[in-house]
């Protein structure tokens, strides 16, 4: 195209040599818009209608040659510039159709790439729709599990209410039978204390009273009892079964002493006589002694079943009979206070043991 | 249609050309239906909606009607030149109008390209 438009130049002396005017504005017009076109896009976007226009030109530059600035030459000069205008303009429409091209196939490039973040994106919410599926069954399952272990407990929990209230009436009744044992044994203790000291009241009275007995009488502790030892000559005269006046003082404290002892218990009252005599009439004799002892002691207030009386005349010394001393010991009464056991199984007149 | 258009107008250069500038076609008798044609087409395609599309297009009718009353004076010479002209301006003019229309959808194109890019790249905007 150059070298086309630089030969056009060279030849434009022997063109003013050949015509006495320059081109017409035809024809430099065209020229000068098929040199645009042939240097712009058109050259590569059109080249056949750019070559039409060159061919065109051609055609102009010719006439002009051989006939100047004739109408003949201006109108192919004119053709020749909507020629090369026209090509123009088709590189233009190409350019525009390559670019719709280009931008449809980007929309389309755009359309995948949306679509595969639809996708994406879709996939995603699956999934975080699966998960939270999973996840509300897991929670149901929890929640089934939650309420399976609540009413367990609860089961435990009535369980042990109601082993609680059980126990709590055991530990009631416990308590209450406890009650009743502490007063019953507060009774208990109550009573033994007072028997304890009444006990220890009568025993008081009792040794007070035994201390005034062997004030007046010789008590020994022996294996059948107390035995109460009162000399026959402090009760009675010799030879006789009547009480003395004097021996009135002592029965009363003896009489006194054997009330006072335990409850049950028996006395027996024992006549003894020395050696001497014979023996049917110290036998009489003892036993007159018993009885009047016995009859005294009873009216004082020595409950009558509970004494009894015997004559052991010279059975049962207590010294020897050959001195008088001796024979003065054993011409005695003794009441032998039996212990209140003993007093079920003896007999009266057991020797001492 | 250009495409035939444009062989019609090449093929009456070469004619024109091979025959010598001044002389008429040997023998052949300017025809305008080819111009008319072209002026047609272009009317079809929106050329009038253009300026400069329109322009040439009233410059190709003018030129047929020049040409036609050519023909009736027997300036058949003549008439063939203008029925040349106006054949280019009615191509012209078709030309420019395809590429109005071209440039038009190309630019719609590009613009929907970018539409679709400023919602992708802001999808809070665009739900």
């Amino acid at each position: 195209m150059k070298t086309r438009h630089a030969l056009w130049l060279l030849s434009l002396p022997a063109l003013a040599a050949s015509c006495a005017h320059g081109p017409p504005h035809e024809l430099t017009d065209a020229r000068a818009t098929y040199d645009r076109a042939a240097s712009g896009p058109a050259s590569k976007l059109d080249p056949a209608d750019v070559y039409t226009a060159k061919k065109s030109l051609d055609e102009a530059n010719a006439s002009f040659e051989k006939d100047g600035p004739s109408d003949h030459t201006r109108d192919l000069a004119y053709v020749a510039q909507r020629k090369a205008e026209y090509a123009e303009v088709q590189a233009r429409t190409a350019q525009a159709e390559h670019d719709k091209a280009s931008a449809q196939q980007a929309l389309v490039d755009l359309q995948i790439q949306q679509a595969n973040a639809a996708k994406a994106q879709l996939q995603q919410a699956q999934k975080k729709l699966d998960d939270a599926e999973k996840a509300q069954a897991l929670t149901a399952q929890q929640l089934s599990q939650q309420a399976q272990s609540d009413a367990q407990r609860q089961q435990e929990l009535s369980e042990l209410k109601r082993a609680q209230a059980e126990q709590q009436a055991r530990f009631e009744q416990a308590q209450a039978q406890a009650q009743a044992a502490q007063a019953q044994l507060d009774q208990e203790k109550a009573a033994r204390e007072r028997a304890e000291a009444d006990q220890k009241a009568s025993e008081q009275k009792a040794q007070e009273a035994m201390a005034n007995l062997e004030k007046v009488a010789q008590v020994k502790r022996e294996a059948r009892g107390l035995v109460i030892s009162l000399s026959g000559s402090v009760l009675f005269e010799s030879g006789h079964a009547t009480l003395l006046p004097s021996a009135t003082q002592r029965l009363d404290q003896v009489a006194q002493a054997l009330q006072e002892g335990e409850p049950g218990q028996k006395f027996i009252v024992e006549g003894h006589t020395d050696d001497r005599g014979g023996d049917v009439l110290n036998q009489q004799l003892s036993q007159a002694r018993a009885d009047a002892v016995k009859n005294y002691l009873v009216a004082r207030g020595v409950e009558p079943d509970h004494i009894t009386a015997v004559g052991l005349g010279k059975t049962g010394p207590v010294a020897s009979n050959a001195t008088a001393e001796g024979r003065a010991n054993n011409r005695r009464v003794e009441i032998v206070i039996q212990p209140a056991r003993a007093a079920k199984g003896e007999q009266p007149g057991n020797p001492r043991g | 249609m250009a495409r035939m258009l444009l062989a019609h107008g090449a093929a009456l250069s070469a004619l024109l050309a091979a025959a010598g500038c001044a002389t008429t076609s040997g023998g052949v008798a300017p025809d305008p239906a080819p111009a008319q044609a072209s002026v047609r087409a272009a009317e079809e395609m929106g050329a009038p909606s253009d300026p400069q599309a329109a322009l040439h297009l009233q410059l190709a009718r003018e030129e047929t009607q020049k040409a036609q009353q050519l023909i009736k004076d027997g300036d058949e010479e003549r008439a063939t030149t203008l029925l040349a002209r106006a054949q280019a301006d009615g191509e012209l003019a078709l030309a420019m109008a395809k590429s109005v229309r071209a440039r038009n959808e190309a630019q719609q194109a590009l613009d929907h390209v970018s539409q679709m890019k400023q919602a992708q790249a802001n999808p809070q905007a665009n739900p």
